[in-house]
């Protein structure tokens, strides 16, 4: 650690005016010396790990407070908010949680927290998941997870599958062989368990919810876990830039994502003028720009419908309506509606593929959170189409 | 259309012959006078690099001579394509153009097309091997040698016609789509902030991203499709239902949550029903 810039005896402040000040507090709760600090100042503080959550959005900060009522968003440097959440409810005595919101990306923000973990989770799941509430979640795909473990050294795991969340008791008990899976894992034998498990049937049904790394950067160490959502929990390290430096390229990974589905996956109509000559009649036409994104499962689907019908049921995780219809015996439609932005798409569902299209104004995101829910709720090898693959992106989607 | 349209997309799961020799979707549905004769083809593809146009018109069984002097003047005349707008990004005295009649059936066994220079092409489901197959009829072919070498396009099992480029017309086949596409619009706009009922038109406009440039002519007949929508959507009392989802403006997911499903219910209910009557008139026509 780097004494100068962080001495020991210095007390962060507890409200920062900056970022440098902020830093320094996560400094550290990084290294685990904030107790012992407040401590001998007499706060009643309990030393949590620092949190920071990736956040797609679509609106600006001061927006947080017109959208919800107990949200307060001060400014505290350039791009960067403290953001209160009023938790209190008439039961319980007041509670609000402090979170720092980096605005500098306005495509994605980072919320930082110190809070308690379970609180400062289910505070950003009410903001996020909040009808219309202009953010959502990064969407991580389960070859995007993989390759985080290649971003330094892999230390844990978690597999999460959880039909249950979304399928019936009917479908799964017909179609699927497990409702529900879950494995955790650290330590050396994780990347044997996970080779092992890979090896067998099960690797279907394998969807990573998490991931742990040792990552060494020119600043330092940091032990991050990565779970599949966007969130980043700090388990130790040494110095705070090196985790900045991580959480800036997990975003970069996700945005150029985000950034090929969108110039390659989204269907346009670019309107074409037909020039009139005299008074004579014309009309103008419309040309078609943008193909669809294509997904291919190893996990066939046994029954079209039901199958729709389960993820366009307009419940949480994947938050989509739709209505469906027969085009050919074995070729089910579902045209529908992203509740979460109000963006329209179209399904087109066959046993082995999804055909999915966006229209132009879509976001990316919605892609992925169509895709890497399959991913975790059906088919945990469900990949994009090679022609649908994001280009310039370090990242395949592909099989 | 959404045939023609796929073959010249990147699709891993329908062919892309068209779009391997170049083809990309120059106009839907333009209209536009040449000599004086108005045209109004369904679909011009162009391959730019090979300054050709393929002009296209989808036939089921109304078929007129002066729309085939028409367009045998339209291709005879390329110019005027590029003078007029209808295709872009090549010099007016180098495009060269072709014409084309497009079904589900056999249109040289309905029509004698044998004085006009054109070429049909008949698209053909479940032959043999073939989920589909698209092939020339008659004895013309298209003045592109790589063109007219293509076909037959066979699309295997498991590729598909993608649907979604054009997703219904007016015809009485496309009328579950429709629905379907109308219903979906209705929870967009009642998603909007601060919107107000909407109307037929907006509906379609939501509906169908073609619809600004569609023809007058087809315009009134969706509109009126929309209206008999419209009035089915009030019976059904899905009306109150989307207004009562659309106020419920507190960021309480599970509430949402219900309406949404139970909603979902009502147009399952609805699209049931649409499906039954249409398979009724069809039985009734025999």
């Amino acid at each position: 650690m780097d004494k100068q810039r962080f001495p020991e005896s210095a007390m962060p402040p507890l409200e920062p005016t900056d970022r440098r000040e902020l830093y320094r507090h996560f400094q550290h709760v990084i290294e685990g010396t904030y107790d012992q600090l407040l401590e001998k100042q007499k706060l009643n503080y309990k030393q949590n790990m620092l949190k920071s959550f990736l956040v797609e959005t679509n609106i600006g900060p001061s927006k947080l407070e017109e959208r919800f009522e107990h949200v307060t968003v001060t400014k505290v440097d350039y791009s960067l908010f403290e953001v209160l959440v009023d938790t209190s409810d008439e039961e319980d005595e007041e509670e609000i949680l402090t979170f720092y919101l980096d605005s500098q990306d306005e495509r994605f923000w980072t919320f930082y927290s110190i809070e308690k973990s379970r609180p400062a989770k289910d505070v950003m799941a009410e903001l996020i998941m909040a009808e219309r509430s202009g953010l959502d979640y990064l969407w991580f795909p389960a070859q995007l997870q993989r390759y985080f473990t290649e971003l330094g050294e892999f230390q844990g795991a978690g597999i999460n599958y959880d039909a249950e969340d979304v399928f019936s008791e009917e479908y799964i008990d017909e179609h699927l062989p497990f409702g529900e899976l879950s494995i955790q894992s650290s330590g050396q034998g994780t990347s044997w368990l996970l080779d092992a498990l890979s090896d067998a049937d099960l690797k279907r049904f394998m969807s990573l919810s998490s991931v742990k790394i040792r990552q060494e950067t020119e600043e330092g160490a940091v032990i991050e876990r990565i779970d599949n959502n966007g969130r980043i929990t700090t388990r130790g390290g040494n110095d705070i830039q090196a985790h900045l430096t991580f959480v800036e390229t997990i975003r970069e990974l996700y945005a150029d994502l985000v950034r090929g589905i969108e110039e390659n996956g989204r269907i346009e109509y670019p309107l074409r003028v037909i020039e009139p000559e005299d008074d004579e009649r014309h009309s103008p036409g419309q040309s078609i720009e943008g193909t669809p994104i294509i997904i291919n499962l190893a996990n066939p689907i046994e029954n079209l419908k039901e199958f729709a019908d389960s993820i366009t049921s307009a419940t949480k995780p994947l938050r989509l309506w739709g209505a469906g219809s027969w085009i050919a015996d074995d070729y089910y439609k579902i045209r529908g509606t992203d509740l979460h932005n109000n963006d329209s798409f179209t399904l087109e569902i066959k046993r082995d593929w999804i055909r999915l299209y966006l229209p132009e104004d879509a976001c990316g995101n919605t892609a992925l959170r169509i895709f890497s829910n399959i991913q975790r709720y059906y088919d945990a090898e469900a990949s994009f189409g090679e022609r649908s693959a994001p280009e310039n992106s370090r990242v395949a989607l592909t099989a | 259309m959404n045939a023609w349209i796929g073959l010249c997309q990147l699709d891993d799961r329908f062919p892309d012959t068209l779009a391997k020799l170049g083809y990309t979707v120059e106009v839907i549905e333009p209209g536009f006078s040449i000599k004086g004769d108005y045209i109004e083809p369904d679909l011009i593809l162009t391959a730019h690099r090979r300054k050709h146009s393929l002009l296209l018109d989808f036939k089921s069984y109304q078929l007129k001579d002066h729309q085939n002097e028409r367009y045998e003047t339209a291709v005879q005349n390329p110019d005027k394509l590029v003078l007029r707008g209808a295709v872009q990004g090549i010099s007016p005295d180098e495009l060269e153009a072709d014409f084309s009649y497009s079904s589900f059936g056999d249109l040289t066994e309905l029509y004698d097309l044998t004085e006009f220079d054109f070429t049909t092409v008949q698209f053909e489901a479940h032959v043999e091997d073939a989920n589909l197959r698209i092939e020339i009829v008659g004895s013309e072919g298209f003045g592109e040698p790589d063109l007219d070498d293509a076909f037959p396009i066979e699309v295997p099992h498991g590729k598909d016609i993608p649907t979604d480029y054009y997703p219904f017309d007016a015809e009485e086949e496309d009328h579950t789509q429709f629905c379907i596409y109308m219903l979906n619009a209705a929870i967009q706009l009642a998603g909007e902030y601060d919107s107000d009922p909407f109307n037929v038109d907006e509906l379609l406009a939501e509906s169908h991203k073609l619809w600004s440039s569609m023809s007058e002519e087809k315009k009134k007949e969706l509109r009126s499709l929309g209206e008999d929508f419209l009035d089915k959507y009030n019976q059904e009392g899905l009306d109150k239902h989307l207004r009562k989802v659309q106020k419920d403006d507190k960021a309480a997911w599970f509430h949402k949550s219900s309406s949404f499903q139970a909603l979902r219910n009502k147009a399952d209910e609805f699209i049931t029903e649409l499906e039954d009557e249409l398979a009724q008139r069809k039985l009734s026509e025999f």
